[in-house]
């Protein structure tokens, strides 16, 4: 469920809508996305959380956030091991009389959201662009998490290592 | 690279603030990801149409983890009488399209005096 706000007299508002269709799209949307989605409790108590992708290739993590309309000032990006955090409260450009909106589908406020990240990256390294309401990290991954061959040794037969402390 | 006719013909509605002042009405669309040049509002007839494009991900990256939608943007919206179809003023910054849509002035009431027969 988005938060819309009901209006009593749809005569009025100069927007009608393709509402068939409309609650279509957001059946589908929901039963495929619902996870992330906040529960209308939680919207209405004002939490909201960008939807966030993580990909990555050989060499770096990427990380983009849906912010639309905020600045970057207001966005703040912390790494701790290898969980990132974006946080940052979002605040309505305008200020409008509750009585003269027609719909409020927009989500304001404070949002927090950590990502784990699927491998070590270099935390000194890392690079964060916004453009577009869209915000994009770009994690360099550690060296040693690049690929490294790793050597099987030969065994030894019999080993009970994992098994001590039955010693007396 | 995919072609634009490979591209899934789907699309995702932005959401919406729409709200009203003395002489104009305004929207405001979240569109994340879309560019001047990805967007495109259409009035045809009473037919407000927001179409943005976000650009396909890197086909060279793995997705770990995606949450965000991969379908473009599209929504229409009916317009009513009051608004003036030559003063539609559009900005797009930081992923938020603001559609300033002016209304058409109300003749004024004119007083009609009566004369004493």
């Amino acid at each position: 469920m988005r938060l819309i706000r009901y209006r009593p007299r749809p005569e009025l508002d100069p927007f009608s809508w393709l509402s068939g269709f409309r609650d279509d799209l957001d059946q589908f949307f929901e039963r495929k996305l619902a996870p992330w989605q906040a529960s209308e409790g939680e919207l209405l108590e004002g939490a909201w959380s960008p939807m966030v992708d993580v990909c990555e290739d050989k060499d770096n993590v990427l990380v983009r956030a849906d912010l639309p309309g905020l600045n970057k000032e207001e966005i703040d990006l912390s790494i701790l091991g290898n969980t990132l955090t974006i946080k940052g409260e979002k605040k309505s450009e305008t200020e409008v009389d509750e009585e003269n909106y027609h719909r409020v589908e927009r989500s304001y406020g404070l949002f927090q959201r950590t990502v784990e990240l699927p491998s070590d990256v270099d935390q000194d390294k890392v690079d964060a662009s916004y453009k577009d309401g869209v915000l994009e990290v770009k994690l360099p991954k550690k060296e040693a998490v690049k690929g490294k061959k790793i050597s099987i040794k030969a065994g030894e037969q019999g080993s009970k290592k994992g098994k001590g402390g039955e010693k007396k | 690279m995919r072609t634009e006719q490979e591209r899934p013909a789907r699309y995702i509605e932005p959401r919406v603030n729409i709200f009203e002042e003395e002489k104009r009405i305004v929207l405001q669309a979240e569109l994340p990801g879309v560019s001047r040049e990805n967007l495109d509002i259409d009035i045809e007839g009473d037919r407000l149409t927001i179409t943005g494009r976000r650009t396909p991900e890197d086909e060279r990256v793995t997705m770990v983890y995606g949450e965000r939608c991969p379908y473009d943007f599209r929504r229409t919206f009916v317009l009513g009488n009051v608004i003036d179809r030559d003063k539609v003023n559009a900005n797009l910054k930081d992923g938020v399209l603001e559609l300033v849509l002016g209304k058409i002035a109300k003749p004024r009431a004119r007083k009609i005096e009566i004369k004493a027969g």
